[in-house]
């Protein structure tokens, strides 16, 4: 009786492993595409663990992927591998205009060599057209500061149009790790305004050192896109972290939002070894009259410390000298 | 042979040990799960590294769905008297994720539908958001609710297997302190409304009776909200379960005593 009761043991522990992971989805009105879109869901995570359990590349042939969801997962996974230590999922759909949006999909991301500076957890979300198909896979934006702006006081804000919010930045930061030239292309609007400052050393005639000073320069959308298509392709790996976040609704035009963010870039050269580093305030101002297709009107970059006294020495930009949502006026 | 015998025994306890850890976890996956499939519920989760944090994350999010779900129900309301209510109702289930904290909240739609301060009707059917009026509040709905989430459904979940555990009003609202800051106002609010018969820090609680801790830790996170039986036995009024001091090494605690 007791070797029977220590050998039902071993089982459990050694089937609990081996279990594939159950997916379940709720609020989809169709049955035979919810069935399709838990299989797909439930396929692409089990892939994940084993690929990870194995030290592979993921192997997606069996989750007929589009070339550009494919894409998407291989420069994820990439950078950091990724796996889902749930048994069971239970995901709610939400339904939008296209299909379907599964969130809050719970991984575990395991970079390779140890490198990620980013936190273990994170969440992946999911869009599926009205077939059941993966149109998008993608992560939420850093846990905590997700959850800083779905808390923070933005008046009149439902959760459904802050998760938007944060979805689109997340998507936008990615866009630059993974070089996705049609997504930026896309996101922003035709008249958009790229302002980029750079800092400017200063010397007297005898060579003493005075105060740096920012000077901006105005680019619209197709100069400023021709010179960053032309880093991509001349890179190896762009990387683009956000570590603060500030959202801020117009207060008249209410479908405006103004999102400044703290940025850190790096550039690798095709080698592999480092290239450019800085540090800044992203401000991006956007339009979401069409939640389907959101449009970056004001995108503009400050260094996040100078030499604002001739010491050498860089301190913080004032938070007031920052760009926001009240430096830009704007017509319909 | 004994020692062969004994040695047998430990093995099998050790063996046995993570099954049994992992089915503990394993229950309040169920839990959540069968919460999650019920449309009688709503719900939120957060995950974090700080277990406060998670809880005052998923609080956030269920407030915001919440008034989005009383809002497609064709009512309107004072959204922030309507919550102050609503969250009364709200049931914390507290889980991990590795080495993250998971807080998962649910609340009954039966029970948001039924909030009324008595005197006047904080759910008003056919009128505009924009012609609301704030309106006063009554006396607070004392009735005690069964936290057992299968009382209505024939579906077993883990928690039939328990002794139901039910909150008063006040244990459901000071197992929503996260912060040591809020804990001073808390505290007044109980003592001016007659509520309690003392307070203090733990070295001070009274050796018999029913009382209530708030265990907080080095960054003022309150980390537990516990309630002492008679019996001596302590029940976690956030995960609903039986708990320990021991689960809370380097930590604080304020005791409170209600009247009965």
């Amino acid at each position: 009786m007791k070797r029977k009761f220590v050998l039902l043991s071993l089982i459990i522990s050694l089937a609990s492993q081996a279990d594939n992971i159950q997916v379940h989805i709720t609020d989809v009105d169709n049955p035979a595409i919810q069935a399709a879109m838990e299989a797909t869901v439930g396929v692409l995570l089990d892939e994940a663990n084993a690929a990870q359990a194995a030290n592979r590349e993921l192997n997606m042939l069996e989750m007929h992927l589009s070339d550009e969801v494919s894409t998407s997962l291989s420069m994820l996974w990439e950078n950091t591998p990724f796996q889902c230590e749930d048994q069971t999922l239970v995901l709610r759909a939400l339904t939008t205009s296209t299909g379907w949006q599964v969130r809050n999909i719970p991984l575990m991301m395991r970079p390779i060599g140890g490198n990620f500076n980013e936190r273990e957890y994170h969440e992946a979300v999911i869009d599926f057209n009205r077939k059941g198909h993966i149109e998008s896979f993608h992560l939420t934006i850093d846990q905590q500061l997700y959850m800083q702006v779905i808390k923070s006081n933005l008046e009149m804000t439902d959760l459904r149009r802050r998760q938007l919010i944060l979805d689109y930045v997340e998507r936008f930061r990615t866009a630059y790790n993974e070089k996705n030239k049609n997504f930026l292309e896309d996101i922003f609007s035709d008249d958009a305004l790229i302002i980029t400052g750079k800092v400017v050393s200063q010397r007297t005639k005898d060579g003493i050192k005075l105060p740096e000073k920012i000077t901006y320069k105005k680019q619209g959308k197709r100069e400023y896109l021709n010179n960053l298509f032309a880093i991509f392709d001349s890179k190896g790996r762009i990387d683009v972290s956000f570590d603060a976040i500030e959202v801020m609704r117009h207060p008249a035009k209410t479908d405006f939002y103004g999102v400044t963010l703290h940025q850190g870039w790096s550039t690798y050269n095709k080698n592999g070894t480092p290239g450019y580093r800085d540090d800044g305030y992203v401000f991006l101002l956007w339009d979401f009259r069409n939640e389907e297709h959101p449009q970056i009107h004001v995108r503009t970059w400050q260094p996040d410390a100078f030499d604002q006294t001739g010491s050498g020495k860089k301190t913080p930009i004032p938070k007031d000298e920052v760009f926001s949502l009240a430096d830009f006026d704007f017509d319909d | 042979m004994k020692t062969y015998h004994n040695i047998k025994t430990l093995f099998f306890c050790l063996l046995a040990l993570p099954v049994l850890s992992l089915m503990a976890q394993e229950d309040k996956s169920e839990i959540i799960n069968r919460i999650k499939l019920d449309s009688n519920y709503l719900y939120a989760e957060n995950t974090m590294a700080d277990e406060a944090e998670a809880f005052s994350g998923a609080q956030a999010l269920l407030e915001m769905m919440v008034i989005d779900w009383i809002n497609c129900q064709a009512k309107t309301i004072d959204t922030e008297a309507f919550i102050k209510q609503a969250k009364q109702h709200f049931i914390f289930v507290k889980a991990k994720r590795g080495q993250y904290h998971r807080a998962f909240l649910y609340v009954k739609k039966s029970d948001l539908i039924s909030i009324d301060s008595g005197n006047s009707a904080t759910i008003v059917g056919g009128k505009s958001a924009d012609a609301l009026t704030r309106q006063a509040f009554g006396k607070q709905n004392t009735v005690k609710e069964s936290v057992n989430v299968s009382s209505e459904k024939p579906v077993k979940v883990a928690e039939e297997r328990k002794t139901t555990i039910d909150l008063t009003t006040e244990e459901k609202q000071l197992a929503t302190i996260t912060q040591f800051n809020e804990v001073e106002e808390r505290i007044t609010a109980l003592e001016e409304a007659g509520k309690l018969t003392g307070y203090g820090k733990k070295k001070t609680m009274p050796v018999e009776g029913v009382c209530h801790l708030l265990v907080y830790n080095r960054q003022g996170s309150i980390v537990a909200v516990l309630r002492r039986e008679n019996n001596g036995k302590l029940i976690n009024l956030r995960a609903l379960s039986e708990d320990n001091v021991k689960n809370y090494p380097d930590c604080g605690a304020i005791w409170l005593k209600f009247k009965n």
